[in-house]
Order: C-alpha cells, then sequence, then structure tokens
C-alpha cells in the first residue's frame, strides 16, 4: 500500500476566522508532495494554523484540494464520488480529530461501533463486540464499555475518539493531536499502540506539536508557510513550489 | 451492540426529552385541527344532508307571525307551538298547483312535575302525511305508530319499561328513530289524535296553551307538495289569492339560511384550524432546523464514521417521522376524546344541524388527517434534513 500526495494546494477563497474581509485567495498548502508507504509511522508538526488539520483532512478525503493528487495506491482520492467516499471512510480510514468527539446518547461500546450503524450485515462480519472490546481493551478503557460519556474524563473520551477510529481496522490512520488530553502514561500507551500497528501495515500519519511524539515517527515534515519540508531523517525542502507547474482542479 | 439509523434517531430523541415533548405536543396541534377540522366539517354537512331527507315537503303553511317560530322548532331546535283552524287544510287542497297536503299538530311538554321531560310533540296525519312517516318508516317497521303511541328522536330518553310520561299520562314508546343531527332527535312524534289527547289531558291538569284553541278542530301547520310543473312560487301566489291568514316557509329559501349559517360556521372553523396548522407547520420547521444547526459537529462525527450524506438525512427524517407518528397518536386521541363524547353539546352550542358521519367515514377521515399531518411534517423537516446531510466533516477539522 502506497500513499502519494502530488503537487498538492489548498486555497480558501475566504480566511474562516473573518469572512467579511476574507475577498482574498489564502494558500494553506502550497505544492506539498510526499508519499507514505506501509508500515510506516509519519509525524507533521508546524505551528498552529500551518496546515497540519487541512493536509489530514485532504488526506482522508474529507477536504477537497484545490489542486493536486491524493492517490491511494494510484487511485485518486479526490476523485471518488460521495458513496464510494462513505465506504472509503468507513473501511479505510480511520480519523482521530482534535477536538473531543463522542455521542452524548450512547455508550462507550456504542460509540466505538457507531459506523456499524451505516454498513449492511455483511460488513459486519469483522466487527461486533468482540471487536469493540478489542480495541477498547488497547486504549485502554474496556472497564468502561457501559458507561455515557457524561461520566468520562476528557482523556478517557479521547480514548473513545481513538477506539472508534481503530474499530474497523482501517489502513490509514489520520491522528489529529491525539495525546491532548491525555497523560503522559497515556501518551507512551497510545504512541506504543502506534507502532504496534505500523508494524501490522498500517500507515499512520500524526499530526502534532509534542517533540517525544514526533521522536517515535519514522519520519517527520514540517508545514510551514504552507510548504513542507523534510525534517528527519534528513532536514531538506521537499519540493520547491515554483520547480513543478501546479493543476488547479 | 450497533444501533440502527432508526435507534440512534430514538436516542437522539429521548436525549431531549423536553424538545422531544414540544415538537410532539406541536405536531398533536396539527393533527388535532386537521381532525377535528374535517370531523365538525362532515357533520355539518351531514346534519344539513340530514334535515333536508327530513323536511320533506316543498311548501310549509302556517298562522300569520308564526314562520320565525316554525323555523326555530325545525332548525334549531326551539320548543313551540301556534294553532289555527283545520278548515285551511281543506282549502290547501283545492289551491292550484297543489298535489299533496296533510296537517300537523304541534305541542310542549311542560317542566313540571307531570311530564318526564321536555320536548316537542309532532302530531301527524297518519292517511295523508309525506314527510314523517317514510323517515319513521326506516326504524319501525309499521308504517304508523297506532293511536296512543309514541315514536320519540333518537335523543330521548326512556324509562326502563318504555314508556313516558306526560301531562300525568303514561304512553308506551313504540320506537326509538335514528339520530338525523337536527332537533328532530329532540322530537316526539305520534298521530294527530294522540296528540290532541295530550293537549287535552295538559288542558285538565290546569295548563291554557292557547285560551280559545279548541284542539279537535284545530292543526298547527300544514305541509304542501306540489305537483309536477308548478314552481313554489306559483304555488305561493295561488295560495296567497286564496286563503288569508296564512305565511309560507319555503323548504329551499330555509335550507339556504341554515346552509349560508353552516357556510359561516364551516369556514370559520377552517380558518381557524388552517392557521393553526400552518403555525405548526412553521413552527416545527424553524424547531428543526434549529436543532439541525446545534448538531452539525454530531452529523460531522457520523459522516467521519462512515454515514453517506444520505444516511444522515435518513436519520433526521427518521426522528421526524417519529414525533409525527407520536404527535398524529395524540393529537387525533384528544380530537375524538372531545368531540365524540361530546357531539349532543356541540350541537346544541351551535344551534345547527350536526350529526356524526358514519364509522366508515369517520375511518375515512382519520385516515386522511393521520396522512396529511404525517406528510407534512416530514415534508416541513425536508429542509432541515437536506441540510443535515449536507454537514462537511470539515468541521471536525478545524475546530471553532
Amino acid at each position: 500500500m502506497e500513499l502519494q500526495i502530488n503537487h498538492l494546494i489548498k486555497q480558501y477563497e475566504c480566511s474562516p476566522h473573518n469572512q467579511k474581509k476574507g475577498r482574498e485567495q489564502t494558500f494553506v498548502l502550497k505544492n506539498v508532495n510526499f508519499a507514505v508507504q506501509s508500515g510506516e509511522l509519519i509525524g507533521i508538526t508546524g505551528i498552529s494554523g500551518s496546515g497540519k488539520s487541512t493536509l489530514l483532512g485532504i488526506i482522508g478525503g474529507f477536504l477537497k484540494p484545490s489542486g493536486g493528487l491524493i492517490q491511494l495506491d494510484g487511485d485518486d482520492i479526490g476523485g471518488f464520488s460521495e458513496t464510494k467516499l462513505a465506504i472509503f471512510h468507513r473501511n479505510r480510514i480511520g480519523y482521530i480529530p482534535q477536538g473531543i468527539e463522542v455521542l452524548a446518547n450512547l455508550t462507550v461500546i456504542e460509540n466505538t461501533a457507531i459506523s456499524d450503524s451505516f454498513v449492511q450485515h455483511n460488513d459486519r462480519k469483522n466487527t461486533g463486540e468482540n471487536r469493540a472490546r478489542e480495541v477498547l481493551e488497547m486504549v485502554g478503557i474496556a472497564k468502561l464499555a457501559g458507561e455515557y460519556p457524561d461520566v468520562l474524563s476528557g482523556g478517557e473520551k479521547r480514548r473513545v475518539a481513538i477506539a472508534r477510529a481503530l474499530y474497523r481496522d482501517p489502513d490509514i490512520i489520520l491522528a489529529d493531536e491525539p495525546t491532548n488530553d491525555l497523560d503522559r502514561e497515556n501518551s507512551v500507551l497510545l504512541i506504543n499502540l502506534f507502532r504496534k500497528l505500523v508494524k501490522d501495515g498500517k500507515i499512520i500519519i500524526l499530526a502534532t506539536h509534542d517533540n517525544e511524539n514526533l521522536d517515535s515517527c519514522d519520519a517527520v515534515y514540517r508545514l510551514d508557510d504552507g510548504k513542507i519540508f523534510r525534517m528527519k531523517p534528513f532536514e531538506s525542502m521537499v519540493l520547491d513550489e515554483t520547480s513543478n507547474p501546479i493543476e488547479s482542479r | 451492540m450497533y444501533k440502527k439509523v432508526r435507534n440512534l434517531a430514538w436516542l437522539n430523541l429521548m436525549q431531549k426529552k423536553g424538545r422531544t415533548t414540544g415538537l410532539v405536543l406541536i405536531v398533536a396541534v396539527m393533527a388535532f385541527a386537521c381532525f377535528s377540522g374535517l370531523i365538525l366539517d362532515a357533520a355539518i354537512q351531514n346534519g344539513l344532508n340530514s334535515l333536508k331527507a327530513r323536511f320533506g315537503a316543498d311548501i310549509m303553511a302556517v298562522p300569520l307571525e308564526c314562520k320565525t317560530e316554525a323555523e326555530g322548532m325545525l332548525i334549531q331546535g326551539q320548543t313551540g307551538y301556534f294553532y289555527m283552524n283545520q278548515n285551511v287544510v281543506e282549502q290547501l287542497s283545492k289551491v292550484d298547483g297543489v298535489k299533496a297536503v296533510s296537517p300537523q299538530f304541534y305541542l310542549t311538554s311542560s317542566n313540571m312535575g307531570c311530564c318526564d321531560i321536555t320536548v316537542q310533540f309532532i302530531g301527524f296525519d297518519p292517511n295523508t302525511d309525506f314527510s314523517v312517516i317514510p323517515w319513521i318508516a326506516q326504524t319501525y317497521s309499521d308504517d304508523t305508530p297506532g293511536k296512543g303511541n309514541l315514536i320519540v328522536g333518537s335523543d330521548i330518553p326512556l324509562k326502563y319499561d318504555n314508556t313516558l310520561t306526560f301531562y300525568g299520562q303514561s304512553f308506551p314508546v313504540a320506537a326509538k328513530l335514528e339520530e338525523t343531527g337536527t332537533c328532530m332527535d329532540q322530537s316526539v312524534y305520534a298521530d294527530i289524535d294522540t296528540i290532541r289527547h295530550i293537549f287535552k289531558a295538559a288542558q285538565e291538569k290546569g295548563f291554557s296553551f292557547t285560551e280559545s284553541v279548541n284542539p279537535d278542530c284545530s292543526i298547527s301547520s300544514v305541509m304542501i307538495r306540489l305537483k309536477d310543473g308548478y314552481t313554489v312560487d306559483e304555488v305561493k301566489t295561488n295560495i296567497r289569492r286564496q286563503i288569508d291568514g296564512l305565511q309560507l316557509v319555503e323548504e329551499k329559501s330555509m335550507l339556504i339560511d341554515v346552509a349560508d349559517s353552516l357556510g359561516v360556521f364551516a369556514k370559520m372553523i377552517i380558518l381557524l384550524e388552517g392557521v393553526l396548522f400552518l403555525s405548526a407547520v412553521v413552527i416545527l420547521a424553524v424547531i428543526f432546523r434549529l436543532s439541525v444547526r446545534e448538531r452539525r459537529r454530531e452529523y460531522a462525527v457520523l459522516r467521519m464514521m462512515g454515514a453517506s450524506r444520505r444516511q444522515v438525512r435518513e436519520l433526521v427524517l427518521t426522528e421526524a417521522a417519529i414525533i409525527s407518528l407520536l404527535g398524529v397518536g395524540v393529537g387525533i386521541t384528544i380530537a375524538a376524546l372531545a368531540i365524540f363524547p361530546f357531539s349532543g353539546l356541540i350541537a346544541h352550542t351551535i344551534h345547527l344541524p350536526f350529526l356524526l358521519p358514519k364509522i366508515e367515514m369517520i375511518f375515512a377521515i382519520l385516515a386522511c388527517a393521520l396522512l396529511s399531518t404525517f406528510m407534512t411534517c416530514c415534508l416541513a423537516v425536508c429542509g432541515s434534513a437536506k441540510k443535515a446531510g449536507k454537514v462537511d466533516i470539515y468541521l471536525l477539522i478545524h475546530q471553532e
């Protein structure tokens, strides 16, 4: 499995923070290129607002790029139909958002297995209660399976969101600041879990400010002013924005 | 363990019980307005048709200045009596254009202890009658009840031995008629001699209806049927030329007056209930729109977890469908409890013919109210469901 990001650009027609002023074009990503293979844990870093979350969103197919290609084994994710995209999200992408988003009216285990609500019976053969308990065990909250979110701490809710992302055993895990709200011990537990998952052939892309998390990554990229730089294993600018033509969609 | 979309919808509703109860009540108001409006409208139309069917004569001749009282008796259920010499029957029968005539004799019972109940008596001539007997025949197998027997309207309560006492004398009741929704339901019918007998019994008890009246040669009204080829106006003119001291009540004009009153009443009901229905639709649409706006992040999570836009729309519509079904159930139950047990009171209050439709018609109206309210609710929420389906996962990527 290979994920390739080629000449990716993302521009907003207006600033999301001040829509009245926002006639100007804001480039968030400018000609971003990199590739990830199965079994790699990639770290993306950069200052706040540098486009880390936007990059994860585009890779996951949650946001449309303004130009460039995101290819998974040769398939252009940006060109998926609505239905194909929903199936892609369900089966191949595990997304851990930056904020804590759990459904208040479902128990921890029901939250974990929520994606089963949207699939046919045939697509549920590798999921179910045992799988839900397994992923809750992985993130260390199996004993909270029957609890409702209102009795959970921020860190526990975060781990519910992580378990939910892992539930369908996705090929690609996109984690946006996943250790927010977690104490050191649980952060280490989570990074160890990620290391174990990449060993099983997953691709994990981690957006984080945390240097200790970045230390565990196989490769680290830094986003700065919309451009991407490789920080690890050796530092360089991946591609100069003027050296390749940019195709707009 | 996993939740189907409909279960998710139910859980969402249960999580906000206050909001859900409010929405159910709004739909209940819609269903109440729809069902009760249709039932009341049907009952009023039925009452009018029943009145048309029962009147049976083209013209009714009454003594001078008694037209209003006669119409009040026929339409509004007022009790009354008035008399004229029965010679008029023969005179009327000779008027050009008159095919048949039949006299009637009116009397009221007293509200004092000598009478079981206050009613309007209508005495008819079994030999000539064409307006009461056909109607009685629908319920009572014999054409006429026989001397001394009474036939009572559907609203008259009977004693255990099927008798009624008026002015100290007991009379057997031969039959109880079907409900008509008109004041005829509160009347007692008998042949003209029986009513005259009651009149005399009243006189013996000291009641004096009209000082100089001799019941044996008096009548209250004459029902007139026209020959083919004659118009009501022609015959009325002929009667006025030949006979003095009569006022003529036309079936058509009387029914037009009633229909006008009913029309105004029905329009008021439709207007009021239409306003209620539309207000409820608008409130429902606004609340759902606000709810979708408030729950955008929740929908974004579902989309992120693989729900298609269609499935998110389905979730919102399922919530609306559950609320609609509950609301329709509550609204129609309340409407049924308010209308059916109190139909008599409603009829009495509006002073107009009011006859509830037959059971099959009620079920048809029920189905119509149920479907129209349910569909309207779902349509009112369609815009919000579409909006929910359009919620972008972008919301989760960029914290607000």
